[in-house]
């Protein structure tokens, strides 16, 4: 049977079928194909444009994971001070003398704020996007609903003592939250 | 015949914008079938299409490509992205409901609406809603993106009996959902 042939259906249904088909669809919107074709200009991973769309890239140490962020610089603190050497945070937040940087060490790090307590330098290598997700939420009058994108991403972060000139690479993970406005149409 | 690709910086040649104007609503259309909000139904295109167009420029050995997709080729991507981020969002599925349901009482129609034609519309709309993922998605590959049911069947992974059974069904569930308590609206339809 050729079940492309008009006549599968019954009328009713033939005529329920030219009556959808005279239905013009709603395409994207007007700067999706904006978007999309930037994408393949600039040949970009699909995943990657994806993400990078949904927010512009924050430093890790600017969302909510400060303290996970925090925690693990003071690890890496006590792992670069070893017993009978470490020095307290109080004394690590002191100003400390001038000490000559490794070369190489910080090029990266020049427009990069110092951490907490100030005693080591760092620089973001790399970054890899773990997952994202999103939910809705309303504004506190009701007024709009947001679009509340959590994109939990591992960074690839160079730390520089600056006493002994050491190195440590370290992941860290992080997690960056934007609103974007939903529109209800 | 496709003289520039969408490295070349010359928009207006670009086979694949070419190719995105014709088919960009069908497209869509079918992403807005897998998923139920409008702008995730732009996520998974836009993902689709470059997916498809990255193994494309890969398989070219790294030069954009100019031949287009096939049909089949790029529903399955829209439908295969379209289950990727189903999988990864169960778990919110909760949380969005209370904005889709006030969506949908909105009642965000599928279609560009003439003035006087709105109100059918919309109610066509909320009926294609209504019907089983699977039906609704036969039922865009056919009418919207013009398949055969052999396309469809590609497209869909199934076969040519199960994709005509599954459009005749949603027909069926169309009639029985529109026609509800209104006998005359078939009457209606017959005379258009």
């Amino acid at each position: 049977m050729n079940y492309d042939d008009p006549d599968f259906l019954d009328p009713e249904a033939r005529a329920l079928e030219a009556r959808l088909g005279a239905l013009v669809p709603k395409g994207p919107s007007d700067e999706f194909a904006d978007r999309l074709f930037a994408a393949m200009h600039a040949g970009e991973d699909p995943v990657a444009v994806s993400a990078r769309q949904a927010a512009p890239r924050r430093a890790w140490w600017s969302g909510p994971l400060v303290p996970m962020a925090s925690a693990a610089a003071i690890a890496l603190f006590v792992a670069l001070h070893p017993a009978g050497e470490s020095r307290s945070l109080q004394t690590a937040a002191l100003p400390q003398p001038p000490v000559e940087k490794p070369a190489n060490a910080l090029e990266e790090s020049a427009n990069v704020p110092a951490l907490p307590h100030g005693m080591l330098a760092r620089a973001s290598l790399d970054q890899e996007v773990v997952n994202q997700d999103h939910e809705y939420v309303s504004a506190d009058d009701d007024s709009a609903v947001y679009r509340k994108v959590s994109r939990f991403q591992m960074e690839k972060v160079r730390f520089v003592d600056p006493d002994t000139g050491t190195e440590v690479i370290v992941e860290v993970p992080c997690e960056q939250i934007t609103l974007e406005k939903v529109d209800l149409y | 015949m496709l003289k520039n690709n969408p490295d070349s910086g010359n928009p207006g040649s670009d086979p694949w914008r070419q190719w995105y104007d014709e088919n960009s609503t069908k497209l869509m259309m079918f992403a807005r079938q897998q998923l139920r909000r409008p702008s995730d139904a732009e996520d998974v295109l836009h993902n689709a299409i470059l997916k498809v167009w990255s193994a494309r420029k890969r398989r070219a050995g790294g030069v954009a490509p100019t031949e287009t997709p096939d049909p089949a080729e790029i529903y399955t991507a829209i439908r295969r992205t379209a289950i990727d981020l189903g999988r990864r969002e169960t778990r919110r599925a909760a949380r969005e409901e209370k904005v889709i349901e006030l969506e949908d009482a909105r009642g965000i129609s599928y279609f560009d609406d003439p003035f006087d034609e709105a109100e059918r519309n919309d109610e066509i709309s909320k009926a294609l809603r209504k019907l089983p993922v699977a039906q609704r998605e036969v039922v865009a590959l056919k009418i919207w993106g013009e398949l055969t049911f052999a396309e469809i069947g590609q497209t869909l992974e199934i076969s040519e009996n199960t994709a005509a059974s599954r459009y005749r069904y949603a027909m069926e569930g169309l009639r029985r959902i529109l026609g509800k308590g209104r006998e005359s609206y078939f009457k209606n339809l017959m005379v258009i």
